[in-house]
């Protein structure tokens, strides 16, 4: 009985292959659908957010509690011809939506179109009386704080919509042109303040029964409504011996919210703006014309140039002269700044490998932004007296490198190298700038590569920064002043250290440790940033259990730190005083006091992912990130250090800052069912917190009575239903 | 006969005489027919054994599913008479195909995993040979290409997708160096780059440039102006750290403080500028700081100062510190383009 089972079923066998040589069959099936890559598909995706979390929606464009539907395509067709067509949408239905569809010829021509959406949303919400938010004309509450004024609450937010086309064309062997635009819009309101004039004997809700004068600090939100257009056309010639490439570049930006932001008081109002109107971001354009080739001498020694000038322009009108009135009214009569930047680019680079071990490099690159803005007087009623004109400012930057790499046994390989940095400007204003800036950085890597177990390098670099004198200094110890920080002295040291292990075929561990120290000299005074210092270390694991299953771990903590020595003067606390600014002057009473602080940020994030199959089909994930930054500040107020008395206006309280916190957790998992070869349903849940302890906000007011918000802890939780559907 | 015996019986007839036709057509073809061209012409010789089938070793799963996915990207296009065949990028490796035996056969002229003994040049040179083009000449004055980056170590070559060319996957290949940045990334204050609205290849592109730290752009200011050009001006005022270079304030790739500054202020601002009038004022926040008194215990509104003392303004440490600190006044930080005859313009207030 057995034998004729055992015959059945072997009979079977044979008559079954017999008739259907599905062998070769399902390979050529399987081969097809290894190197076919046409793809029709869509997916209709449902997500449902729990909460609206300004932090977590912040670029995600998830907008609407409750559910929000969008549909992803992907269609790719290449046809035996080389001809492909493909369509791929993302989003479509959010506010992140993007689209891109193309035709191409491969090795011929190509078309391409695109459209995205980024929105981007403040990570707070704000409560204010002003009135016009959004649009150039804003109108203050009457009363002091917005009392008895109609209060609403704002998400700020901007978006952008960029439309792009592009075209290339081979015209003839190895020569293409190319040629694309962007256009893109950008709209909204972005958050911004501006200075109102001092208001008193106003009754201070938070000290009651005390009047007070205030320099007022208003909310004025800039509105955003601009179009920024780019293009480019570029002719390329392409040989194995050289090639060459010639092009424009254009962009093209207009500020269709207009040149100025007007702060209004309202009629009987106490609080006004002392800086009506404020100007906004003038049209302007900039044009680019280039050629970039380059030449191999030989299969190992390689040559490059590039020449580009640049022309930037901005001749915005002005704000109307008689929308600048009284003192502010224009001292110049130009009608716009006639600003014009001429830039030259000239790079350059020969790499050899003089031998099958020894390979150097020598490169150059110049830079001459030659700013040729007519000068003219725009103040006359400044503060010391005098008067002012507008600031082109010209720079010349030269950056060059040499660097050999030497091919060591065993697979070792050293490299030494120097860069040089050198900045020239003209056009500075005479105090508290130099002339001429110069660094430069001695390298010195070594690595170990081509190991099946390890592989390595460490690299070390310091680098020293100097230049000409200091323009002229300040004629007191406590004059005004600026020293830019591009501007000192400075010495840096940095090492990297990293190290491959992969001490299994299925197992890989990496470890890196990122430093470097900055000290910053011949400062003013030694006033401002003193040093800096940077600590990285991370590791990274991955590991494959099978063909399916994998998962990879990492962690990284950083710490960095500044210390600066800083300075409270006499004027500080109340804005009078106009000329007491001097530690070393006679005015009775008034005293200067050191202070120095030092800025502690750790930052601590790790992430986890698995991804695997379970019951032979469904692919299932999860993955875990998580980041906490903590920045501290540590003031410290040192003694008086100058003055004819020991009275010290540094106020109670000043000098403590609590530590600001940011902490991100965030667990995504989804699982991916195919339903058949066709269609997929996949499900995603997000589960993520967020929390903000910050002082920026908390506890502000503006004097129009304005506030922020920050929710400290946001959770959000995310379920998607996804189904995806091959056609 | 019972009615599996029937089925059976069917069954075999069936088959017998629809395969019959296919055994026949087999036996007359020649023993061993030579093995057809799949992708690329010429590839026979290699897909004869890397077929779809490929063992899904660890050193195999690098490829997965199979090398023959080579066929869905453009290198598989056979209609482009440019297209390459396997021995363009992995040399004849005449050793690796001869081999005979049940043995692991020798590497090819040229191979690209993680293990590789081909020198990181040669195989570079295998990409080069076609793509040393206008996007890409400037590869071998790269820093990456000093510090043996291969073309493979970033992309992967037989995948329909190539992770570091779609901009929601990118970064994960880029961070697999750049730690400090993708840690940075996940700050409050970042580009949309975790969130796939941008990627590294939009500011940097990694095959070599004219311009520092490989940007797009021959400047760091002319990089970051792509996106943001009403910072261009020039202005009638302008900002000299602005105008040389963004970054000597921002970080792009992330920061603890608003809007990529590197540091918040008034502690930025003070790296630069003097703390002679307001600027120098101890920070402290409210309601902490007392605004009516100073630490030594002086009574402000009845001191040496007769101006009754201010709340949260620009003249005292909680202006300083809280909203926007120093831009709470000084709102047009990037330049200002008012033409007033008012020094606030000059210091950026309008």
């Amino acid at each position: 009985m057995e034998h004729i089972r055992t015959f059945e079923r072997a009979a079977l066998a044979v008559a079954i292959s017999l008739a259907f040589p599905a062998a070769g069959a399902w390979a050529e099936d399987d081969v097809a659908e290894l190197i076919n890559p046409n793809t029709r598909e869509a997916s209709l995706k449902l997500q449902n957010v729990d909460k609206v979390n300004p932090l977590y929606r912040q670029y995600y464009g998830l907008n609407h509690q409750g559910v929000n539907g969008s549909l992803d395509l992907d269609f790719i067709d290449r046809s035996e011809g080389g001809r492909w067509i493909r369509v791929e949408a993302r989003d479509l239905g959010l506010e992140t939506q993007e689209f891109k569809a193309s035709v191409d010829q491969q090795g011929d021509w190509a078309v391409k179109l695109g459209y995205d959406q980024i929105p981007r949303y403040a990570p707070f919400k704000v409560n204010s009386a002003v009135q016009g938010v959004g649009s150039n004309s804003l109108t203050l509450p009457g009363a002091a704080f917005g009392t008895g004024a109609s209060f609403s609450t704002y998400d700020l937010k901007t978006e952008r919509t960029a439309t792009s086309l592009s075209a290339s064309k081979f015209i003839a062997n190895g020569l293409q042109m190319n040629f694309g635009f962007k256009t893109e819009d950008k709209k909204g309101i972005r958050m911004s303040g501006s200075n109102g004039n001092n208001f008193t004997a106003q009754a201070d809700p938070l000290f009651p029964g005390v009047n007070k004068t205030y320099s007022a600090q208003l909310f004025s939100p800039e509105p955003i409504n601009s179009t920024h257009q780019q293009m480019e056309a570029s002719l390329d010639y392409y040989s194995k011996k050289f090639q060459i490439s010639g092009g424009y570049y254009g962009s093209f930006y207009k500020n269709n919210a207009g040149n100025a932001l007007f702060v209004n008081t309202a009629p009987g109002g106490v609080i006004s703006s002392s800086v009506n109107p404020l100007s906004l971001p003038p049209d302007n354009h900039a044009q680019q014309l280039y050629v970039s080739g380059g030449y191999n001498w030989t299969d190992d020694t390689r040559g490059t140039l590039k020449v580009s000038k640049t022309l930037a322009i901005q001749n915005d009108d002005f704000i109307a002269r008689s929308l600048l009135t009284g003192g502010a009214a224009p001292v110049t009569t130009r009608t716009n700044l006639g600003g014009k930047v001429d830039t030259t680019n000239v790079a350059a680079a020969v790499s050899s490998r003089l031998t099958k071990e020894l390979n150097v490099l020598a490169s150059w690159a110049y830079e001459d932004r030659h700013d040729m803005t007519p000068r003219d007087i725009y103040i006359s009623n400044g503060t010391p007296a005098g008067t002012f004109t507008n600031n082109p400012e010209s720079l010349k930057t030269n950056r060059g490198k040499l660097e050999a790499g030497y091919r060591l046994p065993r697979n070792y390989k050293v490299t030494v190298g120097y860069d040089y940095d050198e900045k020239q400007y003209v056009g500075m204003a005479d105090d508290g700038y130099r002339d001429r800036m110069k660094e430069g950085t001695y390298r010195l890597e070594l690595r170990k590569a081509l190991n099946e177990v390890i592989n390595g390098s460490v690299q070390v670099a310091h680098a020293d920064r100097t230049g000409s004198a200091w323009g002229s200094t300040p004629n007191a110890f406590g004059d005004h002043w600026v020293a830019p920080l591009q501007f000192s002295d400075r010495k840096r040291d940095k090492a990297k250290l990293m190290l491959d292990w992969a001490p299994a075929d299925a197992l890989n561990l990496q470890f890196a440790f990122e430093t470097s120290r900055d000290d910053y000299e011949s400062r003013m005074n030694n006033m401002g940033l003193d040093k800096g210092s940077t600590d990285l270390y991370s590791l990274d694991a991955s590991y494959r259990f099978t063909e399916d299953w994998k998962a990879n771990l990492w962690y990284s903590l950083a710490f960095n730190k500044m210390k600066q020595n800083e300075r409270q003067n006499p004027r500080a606390v109340n804005g009078a005083g106009d000329n007491i600014q001097s530690c070393s002057g006679a005015t009775a009473g008034l005293t200067c006091n050191l202070w120095t602080a030092n800025l502690d940020l750790k930052s601590e994030a790790a992430g986890a992912g698995v991804q695997g199959k379970v019951l032979g089909k469904v692919n299932v994930g999860a993955q875990y990130l998580y980041s906490r930054d903590v920045n501290k500040y540590n003031i410290a107020v040192g003694p008086v250090v100058a003055g004819n008395n020991a009275n010290s206006q540094v106020l109670q309280g000043a000098g403590i800052l609590p530590d600001t916190v940011y902490s991100l957790n965030t667990l995504r998992l989804f699982g991916a069912y195919p339903v058949s070869k066709a269609t997929t349903v996949r499900l995603d849940y997000v589960y993520d917190i967020r929390k903000m302890d910050n002082y920026t906000w908390s506890g502000w007011r503006y004097s129009d009575g304005t506030t922020v918000y920050v929710k400290p802890e946001q959770t959000t939780q995310l379920l998607g239903l996804t189904l995806i559907q091959a056609f | 006969m019972k009615l599996h015996q029937w089925i059976l019986a069917t069954g075999v007839a069936l088959g017998v005489a629809l395969g019959t036709g296919a055994v026949a057509a087999e036996t007359a073809k020649p023993a061993k027919p030579a093995p057809k061209d799949l992708i690329l012409k010429g590839d026979a010789k290699c897909t004869g054994c890397h077929d779809e089938s490929d063992e899904p070793t660890q050193s195999m799963l690098d490829l997965h599913p199979s090398v023959l996915a080579i066929g869905k990207t453009r290198h598989g296009t056979q209609a482009d008479g440019r297209t390459p065949t396997c021995t363009d990028c992995h040399g004849e490796s005449e050793k690796h195909l001869n081999h005979k035996g049940s043995d692991k056969p020798p590497k090819p002229d040229r191979w690209f995993s993680a293990k590789t003994k081909t020198p990181v040049e040669q195989r570079n040179a295998a990409c080069l040979s076609c793509h040393e083009d206008a996007k890409r000449g400037n590869w071998k004055s790269s820093r990456h290409a000093s510090e043996d980056v291969a073309c493979t170590s970033c992309h992967q070559v037989h995948a329909a997708k190539d992770k570091v060319r779609d901009k929601r996957t990118q970064p994960q290949v880029c961070f697999t160096c750049h730690k400090e940045q993708r840690s940075q990334s996940e700050k409050p204050s970042h580009h949309p780059i975790p969130e796939g609205k941008m990627t590294c290849s939009d500011c940097h592109n990694p095959h070599g440039s004219t311009g520092p730290k490989m940007l797009v752009k021959d400047s760091t200011n002319a990089t970051c102006y792509t996106c943001h050009a009403e910072k261009r001006g020039p202005f009638v005022h302008n900002h000299p750290a602005v105008s040389e270079d963004c970054a000597n304030c921002h970080n792009p790739h992330g920061t603890v403080a608003d809007s990529l500054l590197k540091a918040r202020p008034p502690f930025l601002c003070l790296q630069c500028h003097d703390t002679a009038s307001h600027p120098g004022n101890v920070p402290g926040i409210a309601p902490t700081v007392n605004t009516g008194r100073t630490i030594a215990g002086v009574n402000l509104a009845n001191g040496v100062n007769t101006t009754p003392t201010n709340n949260y303004n620009a003249n005292n440490s909680v202006g300083n510190t809280q909203g926007r600190a120093c831009l709470n006044c000084h709102t047009e930080i990037h330049g200002s383009n008012s033409p007033a005859n008012a020094t606030r313009a000059m210091r950026f207030w309008r």
